[in-house]
């Protein structure tokens, strides 16, 4: 026999340890990984429901005339996430893995905040908690996407990019709470009875109008419903709660990213105002794409996450957070051959230095140019390639103001 | 997707993954040398397999297993600058050496470099034919058959000694079989 094959004879003769492995927590692990992308898919770019003007026209025909406010849900908070101009397009459910929802309405029309097309699809999930709805940006265009907890039975309605109503047959809008002056609405009969009706809304009334719009709604002329409330107005995650959750907290977080949530326990759970916080994709030069994907899920408790999936596909740092941070933090992830550091950054605050290996009297390398992306809310986040070194290393970074040093030593948040 | 398909799925995928397991975690152990290191680099991998295994299912999961597995290997290698975990490293040559002594080969596998080891293993462990060893790491033919080549002379060298050193056959042959 060769010494080849003795070599495999040997290796196949050697004793490993006892090892284990558990299929089932490889499939928990799947699950939870696919609801963390499915949620972000539907979370999508919901900073993009800001100022960009259309023109004003026509109302709805004959209708569009001015109702009563409803009574203001809305709070100030300071430091709002980014996504968080929509709130009521933030409210979404975790829902369980074994289901993509029964398509239930879909269409097409102009009129997006972006400048392009608004495009809605509706689904029903059965597992889904609580109605969810979702806006998310392609190019020019905006996606919205709605999952229902059941079939509705009667009218529904949301603001996400423009009002998107779910109208029986018959039934139309007759009157918004938050305008009189609107452009042409688009109505498009669905298969099963309903209609889709899409209602572009002027960018300077759009805030007032997720966050407190109401509808009326008539057949045959006559009202059937005054003052309807926009999906999730009154669920578990009311708007309000949402507005009041996001930020007010910030001081119980640990500045880390190690107090998120532990998207497990959030099946079938619907949080208040869990919100995109971060959601940039970059190049790192000469590694490859790095998508950061920040998430805020007032309330809840658990370890963060941070991944790093299919390199083909670029690295991916997600983490999640309860709510906006009291502290700067960071976190290192491989984009192919680079390690590249992740650091948040709240206003006033910058990198000062990372330390590769404590035990150097000089530790501090020179570091590339970072690239930055400024948040609305203030923070800044900083994408920064670090050197690699030889010998295993437990990096650590000092955050400091423009005057002094105000944090020495952070470790990474995974 | 309906609940009861998603169960069938995940019944299938566990009972592909009961099955390749073993051999995945000696191959993992073989090439980084750390049980526990092993046991997360499979489960990494085996989570990877499942994210696609609608997919995967009717074509090659093992073989993306491996993939995933090796990838998993070389980016841990590179995050945590872990070395693999050799408790006694041999001197080489220093002492009469047994081809049956198989402890010895897998402690001096451990001192190869990683991409060495990980060709070695994929070869002469797996079984794999060089060309599909090529394509799951991503290398050339040549770079497996050099990878290879120099792996095995090291091991060789390290377990005898005495042989001469162009005796070059180690390379040669290719075996089926033995999967993973």
């Amino acid at each position: 026999m060769s010494d080849t094959h003795e070599l495999d004879e040997l290796l196949q003769r050697a004793t490993a340890p006892h090892m284990h492995f558990d299929p089932a927590a490889a499939i928990a692990t799947g699950r939870r990984v696919r609801r963390r992308r499915r949620i972000a898919t539907a979370a999508g770019a919901l900073a993009a429901v800001t100022a960009v003007g259309i023109a004003v026209t026509a109302a709805v025909p004959g209708s569009a005339r001015v109702l009563p406010a409803g009574p203001s849900r809305s709070s100030a908070v300071s430091p709002k996430p980014t996504g968080s101009a929509s709130p009521s397009a933030t409210e979404r459910c975790f829902p369980s893995d074994n289901e993509r929802g029964t398509p239930w309405a879909s269409g097409t029309a102009t009129g997006s905040q972006r400048g392009g097309k608004v495009i809605v699809e509706a689904s029903v999930r059965d597992n889904c908690g609580n109605d969810v709805v979702g806006v998310g940006g392609m190019g020019g265009d905006a996606q919205v996407t709605v999952m229902f907890k059941a079939a509705p039975t009667t009218a529904q309605w949301v603001v996400a990019d423009a009002a998107v109503l779910f109208l029986p047959a018959g039934e139309r809008p007759c009157g918004y709470s938050f305008g009189t002056e609107l452009p042409a609405a688009t109505t498009l009969p669905q298969g099963n009875g309903w209609n889709l009706v899409i209602q572009p809304v002027p960018s300077d009334l759009l805030r007032t109008a997720a966050e407190t719009g109401t509808v009326d709604i008539c057949r045959d002329g006559s009202p059937v419903k005054r003052g309807l409330k926009q999906i999730g107005w009154d669920g578990p995650g009311t708007r309000a709660a949402a507005n009041r959750g996001v930020g007010q907290d910030a001081a119980q977080g640990s500045g880390t990213a190690t107090t998120g949530c532990d998207l497990d326990n959030l099946v079938g759970v619907t949080l208040p105002g869990a919100v995109q916080w971060v959601d940039e994709t970059l190049t790192v030069p000469r590694a490859g794409r790095l998508t950061v994907d920040v998430q805020l899920h007032p309330g809840c408790t658990g370890d963060g996450h941070t991944s790093s999936w299919d390199p083909k596909q670029g690295a991916r740092l997600e983490v999640d957070l309860p709510t906006v941070p009291a502290r700067a933090f960071w976190d290192a992830v491989w984009v192919n051959d680079r390690l590249t550091g992740v650091f948040f950054l709240p206003a006033g605050e910058d990198l000062c230095g990372v330390d590769l290996s404590p035990s150097q009297p000089d530790p501090t390398p020179e570091l590339e140019a970072p690239q930055r992306f400024s948040q609305k809310d203030g923070w800044t986040v900083m994408v920064q390639p670090l050197p690699v070194v030889g010998s295993p290393m437990t990096p650590t970074a000092s955050f400091c103001t423009g005057q002094a040093v105000t944090t020495t030593r952070v470790a990474p948040s995974s | 997707m309906g609940r009861q398909r998603q169960r069938e799925l995940d019944e299938e995928f566990a009972e592909f993954a009961r099955s390749a397991a073993p051999r995945l975690l000696k191959a993992a152990w073989l090439i980084c040398g750390d049980a526990h290191q092993a046991e997360d680099l499979v489960q990494s991998a085996m989570v990877k397999v499942y994210l696609r295994w609608s997919r995967l299912r009717e074509g090659s999961p093992l073989a993306y297993a491996r993939r995933c597995l090796l990838t998993t290997h070389i980016d841990s290698h590179r995050r945590t600058g872990r070395e693999t975990a050799v408790a006694d490293t041999p001197e080489v040559g220093s002492w009469d050496r047994n081809w049956d002594d198989t402890d010895e080969v897998v402690r001096l596998l451990a001192t190869l470099p990683t991409r060495e080891r990980q060709v070695v293993v994929m070869r002469h462990y797996a079984g794999l034919p060089e060309a599909h060893v090529a394509e799951l790491l991503g290398i050339s033919v040549g770079t497996v058959k050099s990878s290879a080549s120099r792996g095995l002379a090291r091991l060789r060298q390290a377990l005898h000694p005495t042989l001469d050193a162009h005796e070059d056959e180690w390379s040669a042959e290719v075996r089926e079989g033995n999967h993973v």
